[in-house]
């Protein structure tokens, strides 16, 4: 489906990467075809003026971000109320948003370009959640064996990224703040546990009407 | 210089979560009437702020900031509205002269910004008698952040108050970029302390972690009534706070008092909703 593009956003978290971690993203993304906005959440002294300085010149959109400093989580988790904050500002200024990793993000296309009929698509990593013993692991420890348990047959859906219209990303996001309010805050510490709570949100009914995507673009 | 140069940008940048329009309006009604032409930035949150409050703000001429991150961080709203000033800050470098101010206990009854502005930031006592060592709020929140030793340190120093600060674009950052480093000193257990950040503020002023700050003395531009008796300061006749030696402050902050009560209901009267 080719849909217009215009007014689209990729938003990701920047803290802690230079440039040139980041410039394979930016620049694949400019390669694609992409015409939208592209913001990254950025933090002084963790991203350097260098590296400001160079987003800037990319035109990539900065949104300073200082609070996850007092938070007693990972920087995994906090960005999504950060995520909140920012899409909640810009009311219905964007069509369909994308959320995403960055630093390890390379585009081979305009990652718009996909079937978006449920308005809301997560991606598969291929596996299942009891084979990854990480995840079992981080999901164990927010939400108890139980949860484990119910979930251990279930595809794992890459933790991080989700497409969607902004609504249904904001959506998404309220409920990931919901879910963080929900696990042991002891296992929000953890780094990449956002995928403990990813992996709830999408097999337990938290958001409905999506579509999971597998890795080479079909629905799983 | 007395009144404010209109080429300058300016900016009123407070807190507003939690609080109605109707406790607001005095100091955004009181604002709009001294003339003031800057910008008025007020941070709400969905949650803590009806939509009827952020769509009255916004025809009273405010520019409302989401402020959403609060709910994560392990700290009271006094000392995290600091941590989102200084985002939005960081975004909008465009500003001269900026006054960052509590907003439900303000009034204003002339320009705020007219002062020298000669200095990078601008500093505001309580009271010239009362002490940080024999107020116990004050007290409180130097030793839950740095322990006795530095409450016996300060302890003869003045109170400022951090609910009123002012200063230039440079200084302002400078002075939030030291709130937050001094809370990665603190004892992280007193960041949930309601008021902290006056506790904070005052270690900035007293252990000059900045300089260039000027303490104004109370009643010189921002009358801080909690410390003062009914006696330094009357009601005049056309409603403006007046304080003993005849003068008007051109901010009047905690008015709320239970000795000001008379003020209190001036002020209450005066901006009650039409």
């Amino acid at each position: 489906m080719t849909r217009n593009v215009k007014n689209n956003l990729i938003m990701g978290m920047a803290i802690g990467y230079d440039a040139e971690q980041l410039r394979p993203f930016v620049f694949s993304l400019k390669e694609s075809g992409f015409k939208g906005d592209t913001a990254f959440i950025v933090s002084y002294p963790e991203t350097s003026p260098e590296t400001i300085e160079a987003l800037k010149s990319w035109g990539v959109i900065l949104v300073p971000y200082e609070g996850w400093r007092f938070m007693p989580t990972c920087l995994h988790v906090t960005r999504y109320i950060k995520y909140l904050e920012v899409l909640s500002a810009q009311a219905e200024a964007y069509d369909y948003v994308l959320l995403t990793g960055t630093h390890h993000v390379v585009f081979q296309k305009d990652p718009f370009q996909i079937d978006l009929s449920a308005g809301l698509a997560f991606f598969t990593e291929g596996n299942t959640i009891g084979d990854d013993l990480a995840l079992s692991q981080g999901i164990k420890s927010a939400f108890g064996p139980d949860a484990l348990n119910s979930l251990s047959n279930k595809t794992v859906s890459l933790g991080g990224t989700a497409l969607g219209t902004q609504s249904q990303i904001m959506g998404y996001l309220i409920a990931m703040n919901q879910v963080i309010g929900m696990a042991n805050p002891e296992s929000l510490k953890a780094n990449g546990i956002d995928r403990a709570l990813h992996q709830l949100i999408v097999h337990e009914g938290i958001v409905k009407d999506f579509q999971l995507v597998d890795p080479h673009g079909g629905s799983a | 210089m007395t009144v404010s140069d209109k080429t300058k940008k300016y900016l009123v940048l407070g807190a507003a979560l939690g609080y109605d329009a109707t406790q607001l309006r005095p100091f955004v009604i009181s604002l709009n009437e001294t003339g003031y032409e800057g910008e008025t930035v007020l941070l709400v949150s969905p949650s803590k702020t009806t939509p009827d409050t952020i769509k009255t703000l916004r025809s009273w001429g405010v520019t409302v900031e989401l402020f959403e991150t609060w709910r994560l961080m392990s700290a009271c709203m006094h000392f995290a509205r600091h941590v989102k000033y200084l985002e939005f800050l960081m975004e909008h470098p465009g500003y001269d002269y900026i006054l960052l101010a509590d907003t439900r206990d303000i009034v204003f009854q002339k320009d705020p910004f007219g002062l020298d502005k000669s200095r990078r930031l601008y500093f505001f006592t309580e009271s010239e008698t009362v002490k940080i060592g024999n107020c116990a709020s004050n007290s409180k929140w130097i030793e839950a952040g740095f322990g006795k030793s530095k409450l016996q340190a300060l302890s003869h120093k003045a109170i400022s108050c951090s609910g009123t600060v002012m200063g230039s674009h440079d200084g302002i950052m400078a002075y939030l970029s030291a709130m937050i480093a001094l809370a990665g000193k603190a004892d992280a257990a007193s960041l949930t302390v309601e008021g902290i950040d006056q506790g904070f503020h005052n270690v900035i002023l007293h252990d000059k972690l900045i300089g260039d700050i000027c303490l104004m003395k109370n009643q010189a531009h921002i009358a801080t009534l909690g410390h003062l008796g009914p006696d330094d300061i009357s009601l005049a006749e056309d409603g403006r706070a007046v304080n003993a030696d005849g003068t008007a402050s051109p901010i009047v902050h905690q008015y709320d008092y239970p000795s000001h009560d008379a003020l209190y209901h001036s002020i209450m009267q005066r901006y009650a909703q039409p």
